[in-house]
C-alpha cells in the first residue's frame, strides 16, 4: 500500500518541523529516513502511525493498519515475552523469529523487567514484525544493540519485511543499506 | 554485646522491655490501678479474659464485621476507580460524594448510621466508608500515572480489556493500589472498633472497651486495647505477606544493553 503525504505542516510551539512537506512511501518498498536530531523523523513516524493527529495536511489512504517498533521497547510489563507476542502472531512465526533474534526459549516465560535492555529491544522488534499490518514503522531499530545483534537485526528486518511497506528511522547508514530500498534525508 | 545489638529479635525485645519498665514505673508512681494499671495487672487480666470463650467470640465477630466492610469497600473502590478513569463525566458526578465521605468525621457517619441501619451492621458500614474513598482515589490516581508510552503502544497493539488490565494497568498501579489497601485496612480496623464503642453491638471488642470504661475496669480497658493493637499489627503483617506472595518483585532492566 502506498502512503501519500501531502502538504504536511507541523510545529512544536514556534519551531516549525514540517512546512508543506509531501512524499510518497511506495508499496512494498523499505524507506529509510535519516537527518539531523530534531528534524522530525520520529514525528513523521508518529503522524503516519496515527499517534500524533495535531498537524495540517493530508495522509492517504485515510485508513490503514500500522505496526511500530518504538524507540523504547514499550513491552507490556505484566506479560511474559511470549504473551507480549502471541496476540499479534497470526502466522505462528514467533518462536522462530525470537530464536533468530537471539532470544532463547528459556526467556519466553519471563517478564520484560527481567530482560536486558538489548533483549527487550529485540523482543519489541519481533512484536512489530509479527503483527499483520499495511505499514511497518521502525524507530531507531538498532538503538541499544551491540554490533553483532544490530547486524543480525538488520538482516532479519530485510528477511521478514521484504515486499512490505516499511519505513525506518536510523542514523546507521551502513546497517540501513542491508534492507533499505530508498533513502529519505530530512 | 555488638552481636546482641545487631540481632533484630533481641533488639525488639529490648525495646519492648524498656517501655514495659517505663510503664511499670509510671503505674507505681500514679499508684491507682483505675487510672493506670501496671503491665503485670494488665497481662493477668488478659490471661483471665482469654480463658473465656466470649473473648474469642468478640474478637472473631469484630474481625468478621470489619473484614466484610473492608472487602466490600475495596471491591467497590476498585470498580469506581476504574469507572471514573474510563468515564470522566462519572468522575465529575461522583467527585463531590467522594470528597464528602473523605471530609466527614467518622463519628458523624456512625451516629447517622445508628438512625439508618441496625447496630450490628454499623462497624461493617463504617469500615466500608473508610475504605471505599481511599481505594477509589488510589486506583484512579494510579491509573492516571500509567506510562503514556504504554497506552500509546496499546493503540498500535490492541488487547482485550482483561489482558489490558493484567498486562499493563495492574503492573503499573500495583504499588499505589497495595499502599491504598494497606492504609485503608488500618483505618477500617480502627474506625470499625470506634463504631462498636459508639453503637455497642453484641459480642464485639468495641463493646467490651465501652463496658470496661463504664465500669471503670481499667485493666480490662488496657487488655482489650492491647488486643486491638495486636490484631491490627497481625492484619497488616498478613496483608504484607499475602501481597509479597501474590506479587513478588522482579529486577529492573533500565539502562543496560546486550
Amino acid at each position: 500500500m502506498d502512503i501519500q503525504i501531502n502538504d504536511l505542516s507541523k510545529s512544536f510551539g514556534d519551531k516549525v518541523i514540517f512546512k508543506d512537506f509531501s512524499f510518497r512511501f511506495e508499496d512494498g518498498v523499505t524507506t529509510v529516513i535519516s537527518g539531523e536530531s530534531g528534524c522530525g523523523k520520529t514525528t513523521l513516524l508518529r503522524i503516519i502511525a496515527g499517534l500524533d493527529r495535531d498537524y495540517k495536511g493530508k495522509i492517504s489512504p485515510d485508513k490503514f493498519t500500522v505496526s511500530v517498533a518504538f524507540q523504547e521497547p514499550r513491552l507490556f510489563p505484566g506479560a511474559t515475552v511470549w504473551e507480549n507476542l502471541a496476540p499479534f502472531d497470526k502466522n505462528g512465526r514467533a518462536e522462530e523469529l525470537l530464536i533468530k533474534l537471539g532470544i532463547g526459549k528459556e526467556s519466553f516465560d519471563i517478564l520484560p523487567d527481567e530482560l536486558s535492555g538489548g533483549m527487550a529491544r529485540r523482543v519489541s522488534l519481533a512484536r512489530a514484525i509479527l503483527k499483520d499490518a499495511d505499514v511497518y514503522l521502525f524507530d531507531e531499530p538498532f538503538a541499544g544493540l551491540d554490533a553483532e545483534n544490530a547486524e543480525n537485526t538488520a538482516k532479519i528486518i530485510k528477511e521478514y519485511c521484504e515486499g512490505k511497506t516499511c519505513i525506518a528511522v536510523t542514523h546507521n547508514k551502513e546497517l540501513a543499506e542491508v534492507f533499505a530500498h530508498k533513502f529519505l534525508y530530512l | 554485646m555488638r552481636k546482641i545489638l545487631k540481632n533484630k529479635f533481641l533488639q525488639g525485645a529490648g525495646v519492648a522491655l524498656f517501655w514495659l519498665v517505663i510503664w511499670e514505673i509510671a503505674a507505681l508512681a500514679v499508684g491507682k490501678a483505675f487510672l493506670l494499671p501496671s503491665p503485670v495487672a494488665t497481662a493477668k487480666t488478659l490471661f483471665e479474659m482469654s480463658g473465656d470463650s466470649s473473648f474469642w467470640l468478640s474478637c472473631a465477630l469484630s474481625l468478621g464485621r470489619i473484614a466484610a466492610g473492608f472487602i466490600v469497600g475495596s471491591v467497590l473502590g476498585t470498580v469506581l476507580g476504574f469507572l471514573c478513569f474510563r468515564f470522566s463525566l462519572l468522575k465529575s458526578l461522583l467527585h463531590p460524594l467522594q470528597s464528602t465521605i473523605k471530609a466527614t468525621p467518622v463519628a458523624s457517619f456512625i451516629i447517622l448510621a445508628l438512625v439508618w441501619i441496625g447496630k450490628n451492621s454499623i462497624p461493617s458500614f463504617t469500615s466500608f466508608l473508610m475504605v471505599t474513598p481511599i481505594v477509589w482515589s488510589g486506583v484512579y490516581s494510579s491509573l492516571q500515572s500509567v506510562d503514556k508510552k504504554l497506552t500509546e503502544a496499546l493503540e498500535v497493539f490492541p488487547l482485550p480489556l482483561g489482558k489490558r488490565i493484567k498486562y499493563i494497568y495492574f503492573p503499573s498501579m500495583k504499588k499505589k493500589y497495595i499502599a491504598a489497601l494497606e492504609t485503608s485496612l488500618g483505618l477500617a480496623w480502627k474506625a470499625g472498633i470506634a463504631a462498636e464503642v459508639l453503637c455497642v453491638p453484641k459480642n464485639a471488642m468495641g463493646t467490651e472497651l465501652y463496658y470496661s470504661k463504664i465500669y471503670i475496669e481499667t485493666e480490662k480497658l488496657f487488655a482489650w486495647t492491647f488486643c486491638v493493637i495486636v490484631i491490627s499489627i497481625l492484619l497488616e503483617f498478613a496483608m504484607k505477606k499475602l501481597f509479597v506472595r501474590l506479587f513478588p518483585e522482579s529486577g529492573g532492566n533500565d539502562g543496560h544493553t546486550d
